[in-house]
Order: structure tokens, then C-alpha cells, then sequence
């Protein structure tokens, strides 16, 4: 029993190895945010559709900025609050994101609230709708550089101005396609309720009890749902609905500004945007609402240089960026001069997505927190409903549910 | 008699047709999808959908633009090119992991080794999600996160549970091989590298293949280690990062020619290590 | 076997330390002491070195690592205002999961000194009777030569298992402690702490309103693993059978086309499955324009449509893997035992059942069993062809289709509740690991192993 050598080695060597690892972690929580003057690294993440538009305005950037060194990269700023959380000290300084996760990744403490010299620079150059977005718990959290909104794309050959100003017609004469029955319906058709009159978390949409989808109005709104199962102008479609209007077995779609290239492509010449109709929940003409989204720059909380971080933010989010944002990607400028521009005037898909960013076409989408909870319910019941899987007897207690589970604080 | 032995014959002659028949319609089944791709690479209009089989118009621009990453986001040369160091290196580590792993707990007796077996056979179980933040933070900690040594360690290291199927193969070997080169007194290190692996082509085989191809496929736990670093990225990570919401509709075809140029090599090194696989497979039982 | 040492009779620590020398003493202070003494230098020398390092660590950050792990951290990440920068600077605080994740590894690395320590001394006592008994002490060379023949199986054992314990067992055990935290969507660092609960998140899985979901999806689950299972094995063996028929040519030819969708991987043919099967995908368009059909079959988006197309499109994934090993058995097979038979006057399904398919089943028993948790678990395939869809307004965070694994995934990807996805996986876990055991001491197959 000349020793057990393998206990020996593996321990050495298990040590060895663990005492690194430990060291590592302990010799990183040295301090930063002093902003020296020496050459800064900033990181920032950009949806890969807008890399190219972006580089140019960084090198701009860095030109005026020369000790400033920006590194862009593909993010996903849909992902932002998933990949900012995963591990914050190697996130990017900059990242895109919608304004909805505010909320969330402010309570987290993954964002930078905005200095007191830009909050004046982003109230006074953006319009109020985005303004609202960026702002949580009296903070501004973010710097807009776009707003978006759902429109409604048609083909002009099929169906006329006119045609498409209320659902009822737009259904009986032409062919909606849209997505009722599968994931994401939550996203086009909860603004619904508040079209009715219902709240989505109170009127500011930060209460967090404030969520009445389970009155009278909801149901009719349930009611409403169900019933586009049997009309014969909506086509239910998720992932094939520019394929589908393409083919023609479609004449009309809602979407965003996002999808202005890909319709163009799919209609040509026949490509017409309108804001959203009316509808009719059975106690006459309603405006339907969509959700509004703030395309928004935030600066990550642990970045090293904050000053320079808020500054690149800052620029990217400027009337100049947006400009070239609006050309590149069809992005509506938030900034109020971008938005009187005659290219922007002149553009429909951006005429109607202003239209709608006005409060009576749209709500600002909520960013409590507590709305995570709320999405994957409000989804399935619209799902079901259409399906015709949730019986009109149930819908009381199915929007009593909605109602509890949007305002649990935790499990 | 010989109207027996004719009915005989002609009903062996249906049951031929008849399977015959069956193996026709199920490699159709089976080869449609990877005809589909191929096709797909090839078509030159439309988006992630169209309402027909056979491209309008053919056309290798799916590739070129593939090849020549056009619009600069999407490596695809270099994800090749780490992909197939990740895979190599960590074939070779993990093999050898592999087969020390099985020989030593199927020729080896020592203390705790029944407890031991146990343990490794329940430990894979845990699903692996949350291990993954755990298993990044180890690697930041040791400054390797974002690198494609990470990569190949993470792989080497999960193959030291892996040897069921490689110890399977070692039990079948009879231990009077060892038993009588102990007599002429050989030393175990020696047994081990002149007598079992001389024998133990197949399953060796069978473990450099499945190791190899263990980085071609995953991809989500490589996203994880490689977060932002997109020149670092596997083409699994990166042929999944084309399929985004907003990207996959207008990506799809230069997708499907990604996946093309992946499963090329794979497929001749699996047609041509076919018997070897097989082998190793049910080597474990076959006595 | 050889082992004849362990039976022995050892003096107890205590006595070694009352009768032996200075250097026996000594080494229960000072790692390896005895073995310098005894010139068994280098093994000295990994004590000591051991030690000190240990000693140093622990001074240096382990006892801090190890303190913190009472709270998870008590210092709250903030933002001060800084007059000079015009702005507020960041103040960092706790952060409760990398105290907890190196904690844990704090808890091994003293485990691991404390198997060190006991090491030390027996070896001291080693050396001690050794000499009392009046025998030579093995040299560092015979330790050395000793690696290569009678602890040949630490040799090819240390590096891997190493491997396990950082990238497997050090995981493992933080992720189970995550389950008895509150770090869920609320407390997410690195602003907030997160701190023990004990049992609360099993009774909100076990009983609370999670239970509404954990159930049936639970329940699905087990549906869906052993239907998958035995199916792909069925039709895989029937497969093999047919390629195997007398008479049947070009073998090779049919095995090398289902093996070639082996060789695709399974991220690419599933997502290309989600794309044909879709309500507007080109198998509904055919089907439509060959007017078999006038609306969309909706293959993924019926929740009980749904189920059946994952198990179909698992099949065309599954059959070639049994059909090659299945392959491999039949003509492996004992011929001479199946002429027996023939001329005992059996037919050829009375073969097939009490020969070929026992046999079949012997020897696929483990590969089986492992099956069978792999689709437990099976991720890929729920995630890519349905991402758990479509929705159930019966569920929390989870639709028809997903599987405890899936759903987990949901949680900590989507709702961000860490501690139910530790729960969850804790349970699936459970179940595996029991059934597993069981099967292993149960079955023919893994006895002979």
C-alpha cells in the first residue's frame, strides 16, 4: 500500500486547478469606471440587418471622437436582456433593445440610467411617445432611436383605400392574412382589449394591479376572436405570410416598418400601407389599437466608460444616425426634426407607422416586469379562443386568470 | 408435390415484391428531406417558402454568397475552419479519455469501482440547461470563455462518462489474453497497449466518430461559450444564427447550402467508417 | 484479488501519533513531513506543496468564498452620484450566484485538502510500519514503476475524472442549490441578492398553482418517451429484418440510404422538418395542388396533430440507428441453432419470436433503457420542430407539446425563474436516475457488465 499515488495527483492537481479558478474570480472584482484619458474601448451590439448602416456612423463617430475606439457587433436586440444578463462584464457597453425590457433589466440592474445632460437631450429631441417608452420609475433609461408600430401592408390591386379603413370590409373583400392561432398572436391582437377600453396595467401602463381585461369589454373581445374563425377573409399564417401575399393567396398583412423590404419584394408596384382599421366589437366603430415600441440604445450599467459609452449612445441615437437609419432600414425616426423630413414625409410605410404612434391608434408597450408572467397566458387564450378550444362560458374565469397572473409579484 | 413446391415459390416471389415495394417507399420517405435541401441550395427565387418542390430557376449564388460572406456577418470559411480544429482536437482527447476510462473500469478491479459505475451512469442524467451559466463562468474564471479551447475541453471532459458502450466492448475480450501475457510477465501498461488495443479497432473507431461529430451539431451550449464572438463561432452556432426571426425568411436558401457543405463530410466519413460503426455498436453484446 | 493489504490490521491515528517519532508527528502539521524524512522526497513534496497552497488560498479568498456562503451576499449593488463626472458611478455590490457557484467550489477544493490530509498520514503510518516491521520503503522510482501495473487504473483514471468534477460535478451541485434560493425573475443579479429558502419552490411545484402544469406535463412526457422508444426500436427492427430478407439485393445500397440521415445533423433535418410540415410548407402546398386536401393539415399547430408529427418525424430520425444495430445482431446470429429449428418443423415467425427477437432484445436491452431516458430528455427535437407550440391556456410558461426539459428551458430562458427550472430539473433527475438504477440492477444485460 505504497500510498495511494492517483489521490495524491488528483488532489495536487484538483487544488491547483480550484485555487486558479477562485484566484481568477477574486482578482476581478477590482474597481473601474474611472474614465481616464487614455484610449477608451467601447463595444457595441447592433441587429446584424443594421451593421453596415451603423459602421459608417461610428467611423464618423470615432473621427470626432479619436480617443473613443468602437468595436461593432452582431447582438440580437430582441435578446438583449438574455444576453446582457448572462454574464454583464463581458456584455457589450452599447447594445440595442426594445423598450419594453426596460423595465426588467433596470430592476436587474443591467442598465445605465441615462446622466442628467442627455435626459435633457432625449426629452427635448424625441417625441413624447418614445420619451414615455425610455422612462421608468421617473429615470430615463434609454436613447430612442426609432419608434415602430404595427401597420397594415395591402395590395392596391385588390383592395382600395377605402376598402381597408374598417375590418369588416377589409375581411369581406379582400383575404387578411394574419396570426390568431399560433405563438405571437399576443403581440398583434392584446391592444384589442384597449381598443374596447380595457387597461393593460392601468392607463400608464406601469400599475401593475391595474390589468381589467376581466369585464364585460373582454369578453366581447373573446367574442370578437372566436368569430374570425368562421370569417372567410382571415387566413390564418405565422412564418409564411409574405410567401402567402406573394402568391397571392393573401391581400393584406400586419406587420412593421421591419417588414417594409420584404413586402416590397413580395408586391412590387402594388405595395400600400394604411394605419389600422376599425373594428367593431358589437358596440360600434372602434379605432384597433396596436402595440407601440421604442427602439431604444441602452449603455450597460458595468461598462468601464461610462462617459464615453453615453456618448456613443447618445450620436447613434442623434437626428443624423436616424436619418441614415430611415434610408438604410426603413427605421421611423423617433427624433421630432427626422421625422419632418420630406423623405420621411413622403414615405407611406412611415406616414402610417407616425400615424399610429399618436395615442388613439396605439399603446405604449408596458415594460413592468410583472408582464413576462402576462405574455405566454394572454398568447394561449387568444390561441384557444380562436380554435374555438375555450367554450364562451369559460372566458370569464380564463380573463380572471389573465388578470391574477399579470400581477404576481413571484411564484 | 410440385404444386406445392410452385405455390411456394410464386408466394416467395410476392413476399420479394412486396419488400421491395415497402424499402422503396420508406427510402423516399427518407431521402426527401435531404433531397429537399439539396434542391433548395440550388434555387435561385422565393423565400423560406414556396408552394413547390423543384426550383424554377437553378443557380450556385446560394453558395458563392455563402462562400465569399457578402454582406460580412456570416463567416462561414472560418466557422468551417474552427469547427473542424474543435472537432479534431476534441476527437482525439475524448477518445482517449474514452477508451482509458472503459478499459480501466472493465479490465481494472479496485476499490469502489461497482459504487463508481453507478454513479457515473446517474450523474449524465441532470439536465444539462443550468450547468451550462455554471460551466461558463468555471471557464471565464480560468480566462477561456469566448475560445475554442473552452470548447474542446467542455467536449473532452463530457466524454469521461461516455464509456459505457467502449467498456462493453473490453468485457467481450477474454481476460485469459491478459491472464497469460501476466504470466510472461508483462506489466498492465503493457497488456494494455500491446494486447487490447491492437484488438480494439472498432470500438475506437466508433468513438473518434461520435466524437468528431459531437461539434458539428451542438448549438446552444457552444453559443453560450462563445457569446458575441461571431469569428469564433462552430457552423452549427452559426448556420442557427441565419435562422432568426427576421433573418430566416431571406437567409433560407444560403442556409440550406451551409448545411449542404456540413453534411458532405460527414456523410463520406460515416459511409466510409459504416462497418466499423456497426461493429463497435453491437460489439458490446455480441459474444 | 490483489488487495490482500486492505484486510490488514492498521494502528489507529491516535496511536501512530502517541508511538511515533518526530517526523510522524510532525506530520500532522506539516504535510509530508515523514515522507522527507524518509527520502520519499518528491510525494513529500506534493503535500507540502498542497498545503501551503491550500493555506494560502484559504487565507487569501477561501474563507471569504466560504463565509459568504451563509448569506449569498449582503451588499447591494448601487448607483452614487459623482459631481465630478456629472453623472451617477457605479458601485458594485454582492453577486449572489458567483458567491454561490465558488462557494461550492470553496466547499470541494477543503473536501479535497481534507482526502489530502487523511492521504498524508496514512502514508506516514505506511512508512511507519514498514519500518517497525523491519521491510525497505519503496523508493520514488517503484512509486513511479507502480503507476504502470498495479495502480494502472489511476493512471488512465485522474485526468478524466478531474474533467468530471469541474465541468460536471461542480455544475451539478450548484445547480441543485439553486433550487433551494428565491432566484427568480425578481431577483435577478447582478442588482439584486438572492438568498436560501429551504423548501419552498418544491411545494409550489408539488402543490401550488405550478402543479396545474407540472402534471400533465409530466405526464406527457413519460407518454412521449415510451412511445418514442418503442417505436423507433419496432419499426427499426422490422427494417432491419426487411434489408435482411433472403434474397433481397443490394443490402448495402438500401443500409447507406437510411444511414445517410444519421450523418445529417439533427438541428439542420429537424429545422427542415419544421419547414415542410408548416401549415404553408411545401407538403400541405402538394397536397393541396394535387386537391387531396382543401385546407392545411395543421401537422404542428393542433396540440394533438402536434404530438403525432413529433413521434413520426422521431421515427424517421430513430428507425436508421436501430436498424444498423439490429442489423449487426442478425447476422451475428447462432445459425446453427435456427437450422435446429427448421428441421424441428418451426416456421419462421415461431423463429423470429423465441430466436431473433430475445436475442434482439438482449442485446439492446442497455442501449434501450439509455433510449429511454435520452427521450426524457430529448431537447432537439421538441425545441426545433416545435419550441414546445402550441399554446395551452392551461399552462404557465409552458405549451402542449413541451417536455419537462423544454419547459425548463422556458424558465430560464424566457421567465428567468431559475429556482422552479432547478426543481424541475431536480424531479426529472429523480425519475431518471431511479429508473435507471433499477433497470441496471434488474436486467440481464447490465449484469453481465
Amino acid at each position: 500500500m505504497k500510498k495511494n499515488w492517483k489521490k495524491i495527483l488528483l488532489g495536487g492537481v484538483v487544488l491547483s486547478m480550484s485555487m486558479l479558478v477562485l484566484a481568477g474570480c477574486g482578482s476581478k472584482s477590482s474597481s473601474s469606471s474611472s474614465d481616464s484619458s487614455s484610449t477608451q474601448n467601447i463595444k457595441v451590439w447592433i441587429d446584424t440587418e443594421h451593421v453596415s448602416a451603423i459602421k459608417g456612423q461610428v467611423k464618423k463617430f470615432e473621427k470626432a471622437n479619436p480617443k473613443i475606439h468602437v468595436t461593432v457587433k452582431a447582438g440580437s436586440s430582441a435578446d438583449a436582456l438574455k444576453d446582457v444578463s448572462k454574464d454583464p462584464e463581458k456584455a457589450a457597453d452599447v447594445f440595442m433593445m426594445p423598450h419594453d425590457q426596460i423595465g426588467q433589466m433596470a430592476d436587474a440592474g443591467l442598465l445605465y440610467p441615462v446622466s442628467k445632460k442627455y435626459t435633457k437631450t432625449v426629452k427635448a429631441n424625441n417625441v413624447q411617445s418614445a420619451v414615455d417608452g425610455v422612462t421608468w420609475k421617473n429615470k430615463v433609461y434609454g436613447f430612442p432611436y426609432g419608434v415602430e408600430s404595427q401597420v397594415l401592408y395591402y395590395n392596391k390591386s385588390k383592395l382600395s383605400a377605402e376598402d381597408v379603413k374598417s375590418w369588416d370590409t377589409l375581411t369581406s373583400k379582400g383575404k387578411l392574412g394574419t396570426n390568431f392561432a399560433e405563438a405571437g398572436a399576443n403581440y398583434i391582437f392584446t391592444p384589442l382589449f384597449m381598443s374596447n377600453g380595457d387597461n393593460l396595467y392601468g392607463k400608464n401602463g406601469e400599475t401593475v394591479k391595474g390589468t381589467n381585461f376581466n369585464n364585460e369589454k373582454g369578453i366581447q373581445v373573446l367574442d370578437w376572436i372566436a368569430k374570425q374563425k368562421s370569417n372567410s377573409g382571415v387566413v390564418q399564417t405565422n412564418a409564411a405570410a409574405l410567401s402567402n401575399l406573394q402568391s397571392g393567396k393573401t391581400d393584406a398583412f400586419l406587420s412593421g416598418p421591419w417588414s417594409k423590404n420584404d413586402v416590397k419584394k413580395a408586391l412590387g408596384k402594388n405595395m400600400a400601407v394604411a394605419p389600422y382599421p376599425t373594428v367593431n366589437f358589437g358596440s360600434g366603430d372602434v379605432q384597433m389599437k396596436a402595440f407601440l415600441g421604442v427602439k431604444v440604445y441602452g449603455v450597460n450599467q458595468q461598462t468601464k466608460s461610462p462617459v464615453a459609452a453615453m456618448k456613443l449612445a447618445n450620436y447613434l441615437s442623434n437626428e443624423a444616425t436616424q436619418k441614415v437609419e430611415f434610408n438604410k432600414n426603413g427605421v421611423v425616426p423617433s427624433n421630432t426634426k427626422a421625422q419632418q423630413t420630406q423623405a420621411v414625409k413622403d414615405d407611406e410605410t412611415a406616414k402610417s407607422v407616425m400615424t399610429m404612434s399618436a395615442s388613439d391608434h396605439s399603446v405604449v408597450m408596458p415594460k413592468v416586469p410583472e408582464i413576462t408572467n402576462f405574455w405566454p397566458q394572454m398568447d394561449s387564450i387568444i390561441n384557444d379562443t380562436y380554435k374555438g378550444k375555450i367554450k364562451s362560458s369559460d372566458y370569464q374565469k380564463k380573463l380572471d386568470k389573465v388578470v391574477s397572473v399579470s400581477a404576481k409579484k413571484s411564484n | 408435390m410440385a404444386k406445392r413446391e410452385i405455390n411456394y415459390k410464386a408466394q416467395k416471389k410476392r413476399t420479394k415484391i412486396l419488400v421491395y415495394a415497402i424499402l422503396t417507399i420508406m427510402s423516399v420517405v427518407w431521402l426527401f428531406p435531404i433531397v429537399w435541401i439539396v434542391l433548395n441550395s440550388f434555387r435561385q427565387e422565393g423565400g423560406a417558402f414556396v408552394p413547390y418542390i423543384i426550383p424554377k430557376h437553378f443557380t450556385l449564388s446560394n453558395y458563392t454568397k455563402l462562400i465569399t460572406d457578402a454582406s460580412g456577418n456570416y463567416p462561414f470559411v472560418r466557422w468551417f475552419v474552427n469547427t473542424l480544429i474543435v472537432s479534431v482536437c476534441t476527437c482525439v482527447l475524448s477518445t482517449f479519455i474514452t477508451i482509458s476510462m472503459s478499459y480501466a473500469l472493465s479490465r481494472l478491479r479496485f476499490k469502489l469501482r461497482r459504487p463508481f459505475l453507478k454513479v457515473a451512469l446517474v450523474l449524465n442524467m441532470f439536465p444539462a440547461f443550468m450547468s451550462m451559466i455554471a460551466i461558463y463562468y468555471i471557464l471565464k474564471a480560468l480566462n477561456l470563455a469566448g475560445s475554442l479551447l473552452a470548447l474542446i475541453l467542455v467536449y473532452s471532459a463530457g466524454a469521461a462518462l461516455a464509456f459505457y458502450v467502449a467498456k462493453g466492448f473490453f468485457d467481450t475480450i477474454p481476460m485469459a489474453l491478459d491472464e497469460s501475457a501476466m504470466i510472461d510477465g508483462a506489466n498492465k501498461w503493457q497488456i494494455f497497449t500491446k494486447i487490447t488495443l491492437p484488438l480494439s479497432k472498432p470500438i475506437i473507431v466508433y468513438t473518434a466518430l461520435t466524437a468528431f461529430m459531437g461539434p458539428w451539431m451542438d448549438f446552444i451550449f457552444a453559443k453560450i461559450i462563445m457569446g458575441d464572438d461571431v469569428k469564433n463561432y462552430t457552423v452549427a452556432i452559426g448556420l442557427y444564427s441565419m435562422m432568426t426571426q427576421t433573418t430566416a425568411n431571406s437567409l433560407f436558401m444560403t442556409f440550406t447550402a451551409g448545411c449542404v457543405l456540413i453534411a458532405i463530410p460527414i456523410t463520406l466519413l460515416f459511409i466510409y467508417m459504416q462497418k466499423y460503426y456497426v461493429e463497435g455498436v453491437t460489439s458490446g453484446a455480441v459474444k | 484479488m490483489f488487495k490482500k493489504h486492505s484486510t490488514e490490521q492498521h494502528i489507529t491515528f491516535r496511536e501512530l501519533f502517541m508511538k511515533g517519532g518526530l517526523p510522524e508527528k510532525l506530520s500532522f502539521i506539516i504535510m509530508g513531513f515523514s515522507n522527507f524524512a524518509n527520502k520519499q522526497i518528491l510525494k513529500g513534496l506534493i503535500f507540502l506543496v498542497a498545503e501551503v497552497g491550500f493555506l494560502f488560498w484559504l487565507i487569501r479568498n477561501g474563507i471569504h468564498a466560504l463565509a459568504m456562503l451563509q448569506t449569498l451576499g449582503t451588499k447591494k449593488q448601487g448607483l452614487v452620484y459623482n459631481s465630478k463626472l456629472g453623472m451617477d458611478v457605479l458601485q458594485k455590490g454582492d453577486n449572489s450566484m458567483l458567491i454561490l457557484l465558488f462557494g461550492i467550489a470553496a466547499i470541494l477544493i477543503c473536501i479535497v485538502l481534507v482526502i489530502l490530509y487523511i492521504v498524508n498520514l496514512k502514508s506516514a503510518r505506511n512508512i511507519y510500519e514498514l519500518k517497525a516491521a523491519g521491510k525497505p520503503l519503496p523508493s520514488t522510482k517503484d512509486d513511479l514503476k507502480s503507476l504502470l501495473n498495479e495502480r494502472f487504473h489511476q493512471t488512465l483514471m485522474t485526468i478524466p475524472l478531474m474533467g468530471v468534477l469541474f465541468f460536471t460535478v461542480l455544475p451539478l451541485l450548484y445547480m441543485i442549490s439553486i433550487a433551494f434560493t428565491n432566484y427568480d425573475h425578481n431577483n435577478l443579479p447582478p442588482k439584486n441578492l438572492f438568498t436560501w429558502v429551504g423548501f419552498h419552490n418544491f411545494s409550489n411545484v408539488i402543490t401550488g398553482d405550478i402543479a396545474s402544469t407540472f402534471f400533465p406535463v409530466l405526464g406527457w412526457t413519460l407518454v412521449w418517451a415510451v412511445i418514442a422508444t418503442v417505436s423507433c426500436f419496432f419499426f427499426g427492427v422490422i427494417l432491419a429484418l426487411l434489408i435482411n430478407t433472403k434474397g433481397i439485393k443490394l443490402k448495402k445500397m438500401w443500409r447507406t440510404i437510411f444511414i445517410l440521415t444519421m450523418a445529417v445533423p439533427q438541428f439542420i433535418s429537424l429545422l427542415i422538418m419544421r419547414n415542410l410540415l408548416n401549415d404553408a410548407g411545401p407538403i400541405n402546398s402538394i397536397l393541396k395542388s394535387w386537391g387531396w386536401i382543401s385546407k392545411s393539415i395543421p401537422f404542428l399547430t393542433d396540440p394533438t396533430m402536434a404530438k403525432f408529427s413529433i413521434i413520426v418525424v422521431n421515427l424517421w430520425i430513430g428507425i436508421p440507428a436501430t436498424m444498423l444495430i439490429t442489423t449487426g445482431i442478425i447476422q451475428n446470429l447462432d445459425q446453427e441453432q435456427i437450422e435446429a429449428a427448421v428441421m424441428d418443423g418451426a416456421n419462421k415467425f415461431q423463429i423470429f419470436r423465441s430466436i431473433t427477437f430475445p436475442q434482439i432484445l438482449f442485446v439492446m436491452m442497455p442501449s434501450l433503457i439509455q433510449q429511454l431516458i435520452g427521450n426524457i430528455n430529448n431537447f432537439n427535437v421538441i425545441y426545433l420542430l416545435t419550441g414546445g407550440g402550441p399554446t395551452n391556456s392551461n399552462y404557465y410558461g409552458a405549451g402542449s407539446t413541451d417536455l419537462l426539459v423544454t419547459w425548463l428551458y422556458n424558465l430560464t430562458v424566457n421567465t428567468m425563474d431559475y429556482n422552479l427550472a432547478s426543481v424541475i430539473g431536480i424531479l426529472i433527475f429523480i425519475l431518471s436516475a431511479v429508473f435507471s438504477l433499477w433497470a441496471y440492477t434488474h436486467t440481464n444485460s447490465y449484469k453481465e457488465g
